[in-house]
């Protein structure tokens, strides 16, 4: 479905490389490192945002859907709950359907400022769901949240994928546990930036 | 809104009576009370006068304006966005901010003679830069992340200017809408005085030949007028609309 083939990724320095990633439908993968050792940019290169690398991003469906949520919540401050939902093209009688499903109430007129982070977070991932995606892109979902809000978040993000086994999964974490509870295979991105160990040779050593 | 209203009511009635009473003390013409200025006024209204010159004005400011605007943000745009655009384009605007709006204004008229185009373009070429300077640092601040949430979210074209580009720039816009009205009307008028035959500019241009203090206030603060008029029943309205977000309640718990 998508492969990527890094060679390398600098800015001023390399942070990235040289790595292989291959995603097949409906796999769960997960990425886990040290923050800072460039998870997030990796998820931004197969998302197609940051096309400034050295190596090959080759998408073999054509239309391939793809699903960003990110690190902070990222929802338009100036719009409501409903709107920022309404934009990525969900229908007005959908919203409330939308929300609770992500076990929200009542908070579609609300601006994001308003909510706490948690909250955000959900509006951020039915935003994430409502575009119906082939391929979802997790960047820490459970970063900054407090331990019980954390699990409750994991739960659902659990459940959600559940109902929807035709999703492919891409979660980078620092948390192994979320890697754990989220994904079938997990790749382990070292401080060294390479020597990373493909899917298939890492699933025997943590799968499970 | 009401105590807003009343302390500006107040500054302005206590302005009037010290002028009033100044006035009276020096008993001069080229010092008119009040009272004159507001009789004036009122004589030039009954004639038509104020209005008919009034409105060549305003219909002046209006269309410099616009363009000064739409031009100004076009050009910030591309300068805020490419850095390329803005090594190109930085000399001319440096130039073109120092240029002494009168040079502007009596090379126009010499080169295309004293005619409306000549007025109107002298005004618009004053305003542009300042436009482009203020719009380019708003540009500049346009938030990278909510760009890439709008990149990986495909929003269209329409989306990105009205709901991702339009409220961050927002603030930046009404800055050069409120220094822009500002100026433009004083340009107008300097523009109206070298070489139009009709304008406030013009009236003004007569009142100074014949000293005529009283007629030079009565036109000046019926412009005023309308220029606060401006702000408060167009500018104000938009800005409350347009901020309604930030005055939303307090941060809720999960």
């Amino acid at each position: 479905m998508l492969e990527l083939r890094l060679e390398s990724k600098s800015f001023s320095r390399p942070v990235l490389g040289p790595l292989e990633l291959r995603i097949e439908p409906g796999q769960r993968l997960a990425l886990v490192g040290p923050s800072g050792c460039g998870k997030t940019t990796l998820l931004n290169i197969v998302a197609g945002l940051d096309t400034d690398f050295r190596g090959e991003r080759i998408q073999t469906r054509e239309s391939l859907c793809i699903a960003y949520m990110f690190q902070e919540p990222r929802l338009l401050p100036w719009r409501t709950v409903a709107q920022n939902l309404q934009l990525v093209g969900v229908a007005t009688d959908e919203i409330e359907a939308r929300l609770e499903e992500v076990g929200l109430d009542g908070i579609a007129a609300l601006y994001p400022r308003q909510l706490s982070l948690g909250m955000a977070r959900r509006v951020a991932l039915a935003r994430a769901l409502a575009i119906k995606p082939d391929l979802l892109l997790l960047d820490e979902p459970l970063v900054s949240l407090d331990p019980e809000t954390a699990l409750k978040m994991r739960q659902l993000v659990k459940s959600l994928l559940d109902q929807r086994p035709w999703i492919s999964l891409l979660l980078v974490s620092h948390d192994p546990e979320d890697a754990r509870q989220l994904a079938d295979e997990c790749i382990y991105l070292t401080d060294q930036k390479v020597g990373v160990l493909l899917p298939s040779e890492e699933k025997t050593a943590s799968a499970g | 809104m009401i105590t807003r209203l009343r302390d500006y009511v107040l500054v302005l009635a206590v302005l009037a009576v010290l002028w009033q009473v100044l006035a009276q003390v020096l008993n001069d013409p080229l010092l008119p009370s009040p009272a004159q200025v507001m009789a004036t006024m009122w004589h030039e209204a009954v004639r038509g006068d104020l209005i008919y010159h009034l409105m060549v004005t305003l219909r002046r400011v209006a269309i410099a304006f616009l363009f000064a605007m739409v031009l100004g943000v076009l050009w910030g745009w591309c300068m805020g966005r490419s850095r390329r655009m803005n090594r190109l384009f930085d000399p001319l605007l440096v130039l073109f901010l120092n240029l002494p709006a009168l040079v502007l204004i009596i090379l126009l008229y010499v080169w295309m003679g004293l005619v409306e185009s000549a007025a109107v373009l002298a005004v618009i070429l004053n305003k542009v830069p300042n436009v482009a300077v203020t719009l380019r640092e708003g540009v500049r601040s346009l938030d990278p992340e909510l760009e890439a949430m709008a990149r990986a979210y495909r929003f269209t074209l329409r989306q990105r200017i009205l709901d991702l580009w339009l409220p961050q720039l927002f603030p930046y816009l009404m800055a050069a809408m409120r220094s822009g009205l500002a100026l433009i009307w004083k340009i107008v008028l300097v523009v109206e005085l070298l070489g139009r035959s009709d304008g406030i500019g013009f009236q003004l241009h007569l009142a100074f030949q014949m000293f005529d203090v009283s007629t030079i206030l009565a036109y000046s603060f019926s412009f005023i007028l309308v220029v606060q008029l401006i702000e408060w029943l167009l500018l104000q309205p938009l800005e409350r609309r347009a901020r309604h977000w930030q005055a939303a309640g307090e941060v809720q718990n999960a």
